[in-house]
């Protein structure tokens, strides 16, 4: 597999503070990363978070470098994990709006002719 | 009663219980939502998205250059409301050229 896989979870090491388990999930769920190492702390004075974050960074994967090539694509594939539906909804809606501009860009050389009134307006 | 509750008890925790646990455990496979092959299929069809929208604005902004009157049609159709797209991917920008410039955007398009 060259290209890296966007529907798992990776801890981001280089944005963590410890071994990036808060970050990657903030990554991974396009939560602020503040909100998710609150809760985290919340949860290790039960004594539950520490055990759940030990695990979490010792079995996760680190995150590849190269896995986004902009915030644009980031916030595509958290929306991604969030609902896929909801995401091929909004790539359809996408290539229709293109193709409704298209389509009116066409409609503007068919119907009112701008180069002939250009030549018209050349002559003139 | 002399029946005894263990032919009821042991089947239950030792028959039914898996079987509960293992029949959702297949649901929530056969629903697992994405497959490697969709995610890049995925992100195929986003990165092609992506750039036909670019494209688009290329086109519509040389159009609109050479012909003032292209984008007045075009806010007369569907308003002014029309810069922003579904999935947030303008780094062009929206504005138009001036009517009075004609050829002034197509010094940002030269590569």
């Amino acid at each position: 597999m060259n290209s890296p896989i966007h529907t798992r979870f990776y801890r981001d090491k280089v944005n963590g503070k410890i071994s990036g388990v808060c970050a990657g999930l903030a990554d991974y769920t396009g939560i602020d990363v503040l909100w998710i190492r609150l809760g985290a702390l919340l949860l290790s004075l039960h004594g539950i978070g520490l055990l759940v974050y030990a695990l979490i960074a010792w079995l996760a994967p680190k995150k590849p470098p190269e896995l986004y090539a902009s915030r644009d694509e980031q916030r595509f594939w958290q929306g991604v994990r969030q609902s896929p539906q909801r995401t091929s909804r909004e790539v359809r809606a996408r290539f229709r709006d293109i193709d409704r501009r298209l389509a009116s860009v066409e409609a503007y050389y068919v119907s009112s002719n701008p180069r002939l009134s250009d030549e018209i307006e050349a002559l003139r | 009663m002399s029946f005894p509750s263990e032919i009821i008890v042991v089947p239950v925790i030792f028959i039914g219980l898996p079987a509960v646990v293992l029949h959702y455990i297949t649901r929530w496979k056969t629903a697992a939502t994405l497959t490697t092959d969709d995610e890049s299929l995925l992100d195929e069809l986003y990165q092609v998205g992506r750039r036909l929208e670019l494209r688009m604005e290329t086109v519509e902004r040389l159009v609109a250059a050479d012909h003032p009157d292209f984008r007045d049609a075009r806010i007369a159709a569907d308003g002014p409301a029309h810069s922003g797209t579904a999935l947030g991917g303008t780094t062009l920008g929206g504005a138009y050229p001036a009517p009075r410039d004609p050829y002034a955007p197509s010094e940002r398009l030269r590569p």
